[in-house]
């Protein structure tokens, strides 16, 4: 028999509702007595995920929602399943996560800036109302509120997006600051070729129009 | 001479001749001093507005290297990506379209001269560019080179190269009075200017004071020779670090002129989003937000060809004029 096995008792409700979701690997070890239970565990995992078996263990990793058949064991012919399992000891099976607490981001403001200069701890930055305000304001901002993936990016110059709200869910709201900075394209050889091609042309027909006598 | 916007979104300029009942279309110069973003907003709207008008450029700008620069960067939909840019590739483009009169600037050219008959005589008037100099227009080239896109390199926003050597500064002469607007232009060019100008004639009465009233900018050998100690000046805010003008720098120009105005408020203006969320968000964190442009103002100069020396002085909207003891402004904005 499966001890402490963690299966939920409404297998139905949760293959339609973990189907969209990734789940967890279960590591089915399986004692003597387990054909009969496996069976219905089988039954139960290959609901909702990719049934695998293994040498020594049967995995159940529902990483897809798409469901596969499990090997040739599927109908858990009594038997048959610890002809090709090891008994073992601390069988587990782990229910898919339960579904995440849904958290709505809701932006009250949204400025997009450039860095003007840049000293020890801050950053001064000329900045453009997006969302919310649109006047045009400059600060100073410290270097701590910037996303630690971006810091490197912060370089006279760059561009980047303040954006200020905070997440509704469950558990209430919790306000946000996040500064996330912008990875800039890159010229590629063909946009550089035909910039210098019309900036070029532009020139040649701006000194064919020059007229160098004084207005009078 | 330049461009920036009013509270509606308009070149401040147009709205300016409207109020004065003065048709756009009696508009002959249009003269752009430079591409910062401080000084072009709305600049092609003008040209569109002003059909007769010539537009002055610094001879530098139509180079191939400064049209690479402005058609690389002025065509990013970026919000705060080279409005300068954008502003004067447009500029350009218009130019270009509409087969419009254009003049260079380079140091020492008459770009504008006018004979009016009066009863006491014909009095003549020119616009003379004092800069760029060949040298500074030189110097300024070889830093834009660096700019300039390559393969590779990262699309990022462009800084606005210092110092500013391609800044345009006119020369005013209207009979026997001198007015100098001094663009941005900085140190190292009012030494070339003073090194080689055949134009400068006298001292000026008045004088729109160059980048801001900084320190880079005050050339004390031009001043000494070419701006009487009894002139007017003017000098427009530049609301964003490093802050223009300091109060060190208002007391050195009110050194060398009678009185100082300025066109718009020079304390910083603080700002605080309405929503309270942001509100608490920033009071949290220790940010405080700054407006970029203060409520415009201007500060409007006249007097009569003969007879008195004065300038008189109207203030409108929030300009303001600096205590010559406190070196702070006198008071709260005022208008006549």
């Amino acid at each position: 028999m499966l001890t402490e096995p963690m299966v939920t008792d409404r297998p139905d409700a949760m293959a339609s509702e973990q189907l969209s979701r990734p789940a967890v690997l279960i590591d089915l070890a399986l004692d003597e007595d387990t054909p009969t239970v496996g069976a219905e565990v089988i039954e139960l995992a290959s609901r909702f995920g990719r049934w695998r078996s293994r040498e020594n263990s049967a995995s159940f990793t529902a990483a897809t929602p798409e469901l596969e058949s499990p090997t040739d064991n599927r109908e858990g012919r009594p038997g048959s399943w610890s002809e090709r399992l090891a008994p073992q000891r601390d069988p587990m099976l782990v229910a898919p996560a339960p579904p995440p607490i849904r958290e709505q981001f809701v932006a009250r403001q949204q400025w997009e800036g450039y860095v003007e200069s840049i000293s020890s701890d801050e950053f001064f930055a000329r900045l453009v109302g997006v969302i919310g305000d649109r006047d045009e304001v400059s600060s100073a901002i410290p270097m701590e509120d910037v996303h630690p993936e971006d810091t490197d990016l912060v370089q006279v110059g760059a561009v980047f997006y303040w954006t200020i709200g905070y997440y509704e869910g469950p558990s209430g709201r919790r306000r946000s600051s996040d500064v996330r900075f912008r990875r800039m394209p890159r010229w590629s050889k063909r946009d550089v070729d035909r910039t210098l091609g019309e900036a070029k042309l532009r020139a040649e027909r701006l000194r064919a129009l020059t007229d160098d006598s004084p207005a009078s | 001479m330049d461009s920036c916007l009013d509270e509606k979104g308009l070149p401040a300029a147009l709205s300016y001749i409207d109020a004065m009942s003065i048709s756009r279309e009696d508009v002959e110069l249009l003269v752009v001093t430079h591409w910062h973003d401080d000084h072009v907003r709305g600049f092609s709207a003008l040209i569109e507005a002003c059909p007769n008008a010539r537009v002055v450029v610094a001879n530098a700008l139509t180079t191939d290297e400064f049209q690479t620069l402005a058609k690389a960067y002025g065509r990013s939909r970026a919000k705060t990506q080279q409005p300068g840019l954008r502003e004067i590739d447009r500029v350009f483009d218009l130019i270009v379209s509409e087969r419009r009169s254009v003049a260079y600037a380079v140091a020492d050219r008459v770009v504008w001269t006018r004979d009016v008959q009066l009863a006491g005589g014909t009095v003549r008037s020119t616009l003379s560019s004092l800069s760029p100099t060949d040298v500074g227009s030189r110097r300024a080239l070889l830093g834009l080179q660096r700019l300039l896109p390559r393969p590779g390199a990262s699309k990022r926003r462009l800084p606005n190269p210092s110092p500013n050597d391609l800044s345009i500064v006119l020369w005013l002469s209207v009979g026997s009075h001198r007015v100098v607007l001094g663009g941005d232009l900085e140190n190292a060019g009012w030494a070339e200017i003073l090194n080689s100008s055949t134009l400068l004639d006298g001292t000026a009465s008045a004088i729109k004071v160059p980048h801001h009233g900084s320190e880079g900018a005050h050339h004390p050998p031009f001043w000494n020779d070419h701006v009487d100690r009894s002139s007017t000046a003017v000098v427009t805010p530049y609301a964003r670090p490093p802050f223009l003008p300091k109060k060190s720098d208002v007391v050195r120009v009110l050194g060398a002129v009678s009185n100082l105005h300025s066109a718009g408020p020079t304390d910083r203006v603080k700002f605080e989003p309405a929503d309270r969320v942001v509100q608490r968000t920033l009071r949290e964190a220790g940010v405080q937000l700054e407006r970029i442009s203060g409520p415009l103002g201007q500060v409007r100069l006249r007097r009569s060809i003969h007879g008195s020396t004065e300038w008189a002085v109207e203030l409108i909207g929030n300009s303001t004029t600096f205590d010559r003891a406190a070196g702070q402004p006198a008071g709260p904005p005022g208008s006549t």
